[in-house]
């Protein structure tokens, strides 16, 4: 006769058995299809090559789809910023290598000068924003000054009807002023570089007019969207030479 | 026995000097919104006030003046208007406490920016609400930087132990 513990010790294992032959019965099909492949399908090096060319092909495809729909965006993008890159204009990259540590009247130091082109009045932008002016300029290195600096002036104009204000920094923020005020400038209005002429330079947006204030005869107005300048690393500067 | 090594004091000042102009040094820069001249010379006046200390800070003053631009001098002459007042009010009060020493910080820091804001409305004609965005930041940083800097020299210090002389 069998014992309770022996019968539970049966039932046990028939249970374990089921299960597992269960789970076999119904993977059978990947493990005899892996075990086909591996050891029993025919091979030879020109199909295994053909394949590996027909997958680069479609990976080389795929890639040529993808910088193709990079390119279309980047005209589009062109298109709809309206920009016009002159052939005088050229970028070049350089890294702000020092900053003054004084809070008002800061300006900075870039690490590129007279050998690398850069002459004084350039502009200097980081991530299409203005980041200052240069100053002054010696062989290996130039002097920024940054859009808060009271030394700081550049032209800009305004809107879609592209009215020239003059940028200009007071210490600590940098205002447009001498427009009259008779022009219809309204708050949210695009504001783009611009030298004697808005061709000179490309339209680079710097901000958007934040609020209007009539002062005398002229209107002042303040900029949303300047970048701090003192945090950036790297910025580029444009010669319209 | 321990000597102080004068090179190496000189060094370590040119570099705590030096280190705070390059943007991203991992030094006294947050972002460029401390000031390292203000915290440099508060702390050197709030550890004890000499001629040496004095000289110092107007080096201090003079080295950063130097990169700045045209107008770093109104910057520069607040700075040594309110550090007068500052060291005149270490000299006539006592302050030999963590809590009076973070007062004075902050009574100074509240007098530069007051005069800041003063002298560059009169010649700039600036916004009230622009100087205090502006000065938001760098007197947050510089208060706590200036403090944390003060408590680590002044309030925490390593053990004085005199030398022993074993004889055997």
């Amino acid at each position: 006769m069998l014992t309770k513990r022996n019968k539970k010790k049966i039932f046990l294992i028939l249970i374990l058995s089921t299960l597992i032959i269960v789970f076999f019965s119904l993977n059978i099909n990947f493990y005899l299809s892996n075990f086909l492949a591996k050891n029993l399908s025919y091979s030879s090096d020109y199909y295994s090559e053909n394949s590996r060319l027909k997958k680069k092909i479609e990976e080389l495809e795929s890639k040529v789809k993808l910088q193709q729909s990079y390119v279309n965006e980047n005209i589009e993008l062109k298109k709809r910023l309206e920009y016009k890159v002159s052939k005088n204009i050229k970028f070049l990259q350089a890294e702000l290598v020092i900053t003054s540590p004084f809070t008002f009247a800061s300006t900075g130091i870039i690490n590129k000068g007279i050998k690398d082109g850069v002459k004084s009045g350039f502009i200097a932008i980081a991530s299409g924003k203005l980041v200052g002016k240069v100053a002054s300029v010696k062989t290996d290195y130039s002097e920024i000054l940054f859009t808060f600096n009271p030394n700081f002036a550049i032209m800009v104009y305004i809107g879609k009807n592209k009215i020239p204000g003059i940028l200009k920094g007071n210490g600590v923020t940098s205002y447009i002023k001498y427009v009259t005020n008779d022009q219809k400038i309204l708050k949210g209005d695009r504001v783009l570089i611009s030298s004697n002429s808005p061709e000179k330079y490309p339209p680079i947006e710097i901000g958007k007019i934040a609020s209007v204030k009539k002062e005398g005869g002229f209107l002042d107005m303040n900029l949303d969207g300047l970048i701090e300048p003192r945090n950036i690393k790297f910025l580029t500067i444009v010669s319209n030479d | 026995m321990i000597k102080n090594n004068i090179f190496l004091s000189a060094l370590g000042l040119l570099a705590l000097l030096i280190l705070p102009i390059y943007p991203n040094s991992g030094t006294l820069d947050f972002g460029g919104n401390v000031d390292a001249s203000i915290v440099y010379l508060l702390i050197l006046f709030l550890t004890g006030i000499s001629r040496s200390k004095i000289f110092l800070g107007i080096i201090i003053l003079l080295f950063y003046y130097s990169m700045t631009g045209t107008y770093g001098y109104l910057e520069l002459c607040i700075k040594f208007v309110s550090f007068y007042f500052f060291i005149f009010f270490i000299q006539k009060f006592f302050w030999e406490n963590l809590r009076n020493d973070s007062l004075l910080i902050l009574i100074f820091l509240i007098l530069f920016y007051s005069v800041t804001f003063i002298v560059y409305s009169l010649i700039f004609s600036i916004g009230l609400m622009d100087y205090l965005s502006f000065v938001c930041l760098p007197f947050i940083y510089n208060l706590f930087v200036s403090l944390i800097l003060l408590i680590i020299i002044k309030y925490n210090s390593w053990p004085k132990v005199k030398d022993q002389v074993y004889q055997f």
